[in-house]
């Protein structure tokens, strides 16, 4: 019998024995099986900086997975080793929910991350997980691309602590050229995150010629102003050539800073640069006085001087978990 | 009041069997939101290593 898949807007209609779109999820006769799920491929300990998120717990831990799979199929994608690979074809560790829990607080992180691929392709393994780490004291990070149904995401958003969603262009021909989907259901999530409490970053990773455009980056950073908030700390990426865009040059630093002004003339308080060396552009600064606060080097926490979360000069709350 | 009867069965018959013959229509998917998990993996298993986890993903973005 056949089956629909109603977790991602993509909504697979699979034959049995057919995967889905993501590749990780499968028909078994009339059933719908994850196949990733408990069976991650990537497992790292990684600096929280580098999910990225600057607001939440900076100099913590987290410990950070992934299964194979995604729903998207961005063509510049940095992971595609295990992303656009089949979960059958990459060798993955054996860590049920209550093992991953376990290690996590073994290795003493603060946060467990579901990342490096989209956690929309282990949803079941993530949600779990998450429910478990929740009881235990353990954060929960989600970094993803938010191409997923509004009903799914509300319920992971529950267990959610923060979040880094991709906001990878502003138009839906560059999803649908560059990474195989929409950009309505992206923006859905954001705002999802955001109503559900889940302390949220916004990625924008800037691909020469395809969605650097002034007018482009100028209307991402309006809607993020007045649909997320002035607060909301965005990272402006930059791209190095990978898997089907090598043909590209990567972004050129004059076009970063021009997104940073941008950035800033729309109205956004913490605006960041990934992916350059560059202490001044990782470093948050107060939005009242202008005081460095939280020092960065790449995604190396340097230091803090925040009071409670607020500027020890002027008093300026700064939003985020600190 | 001998027909009203017999149509009456009819209509129950009609309300009771016929959900249950719409489910053998072919080709009708069956919706899912969450899927099952399985209990293999769905290739070749590595085992957690301690030591070698704790590195930081660099390969990985």
């Amino acid at each position: 019998m056949k089956v629909t898949c109603e977790l991602c807007p993509k909504k697979c209609a699979l034959k049995p024995g057919e995967a889905g779109n993501c590749r990780s999820r499968v028909n078994l006769d009339g059933e719908l099986i994850a196949i990733t799920y408990g069976f991650p491929c990537a497992l790292h300990v990684d600096p929280v900086e580098k999910k990225p998120l600057f607001h939440f717990l900076p100099g913590s831990k987290a410990f950070s997975l992934a299964a194979a799979g995604c729903n998207l199929h961005c063509l510049n994608c940095q992971n595609w080793e295990i992303s656009q690979a089949e979960p059958d074809q990459v060798r993955s560790y054996r860590l049920p929910p209550k093992q991953l829990v376990r290690t996590a607080r073994k290795l003493k992180c603060r946060s467990i991350a579901y990342t490096y691929t989209d956690p929309v392709a282990f949803y079941e393994y993530t949600l779990d997980s998450s429910r478990l780490a929740r009881e235990q004291g353990i954060k929960n990070i989600l970094v993803t691309a938010g191409y997923i149904n509004h009903k799914p995401f509300k319920e992971l958003c529950r267990y959610t602590d923060a979040a880094n969603i991709d906001l990878k262009g502003f138009t839906d021909k560059f999803y649908q050229d560059v990474c195989n989907a929409t950009l309505k259901p992206v923006l859905n999530s954001l705002v999802t995150a955001k109503e559900c409490g889940v302390e949220l970053e916004v990625t924008n990773l800037l691909l020469p010629s395809l969605n650097d455009s002034s007018q482009m980056i100028s209307n991402l950073c309006h809607w993020i102003k007045s649909n997320l908030g002035a607060d909301t700390p965005l990272h402006f990426s930059r791209f190095t050539p990978r898997y089907k865009m090598r043909n590209l040059p990567p972004t050129p630093i004059a076009t970063l800073k021009r997104a940073r002004e941008l950035a800033g003339a729309a109205g956004l308080k913490y605006v960041y640069t990934g992916n350059v060396m560059n202490i001044k552009w990782t470093t948050t600064c107060c939005p009242g006085c202008n005081r460095e606060l939280v020092k960065r080097a790449g995604v190396s926490f340097l230091g803090s001087v925040l009071k409670n979360g607020a500027c020890p000069d002027c008093g300026t709350a700064v939003a985020g978990v600190w | 009041m001998q027909l009203a009867k017999r149509e009456f069965i009819k209509l129950i018959a009609v309300a009771v069997f016929l959900p249950q013959l719409v489910k053998f229509i072919p080709d009708r998917p069956r919706n899912f939101t969450k899927a099952k998990p399985c209990k293999r993996a769905p290739g070749r298993e590595k085992t957690v290593n301690l030591k070698r986890i704790q590195k930081r993903g660099d390969w990985l973005g």
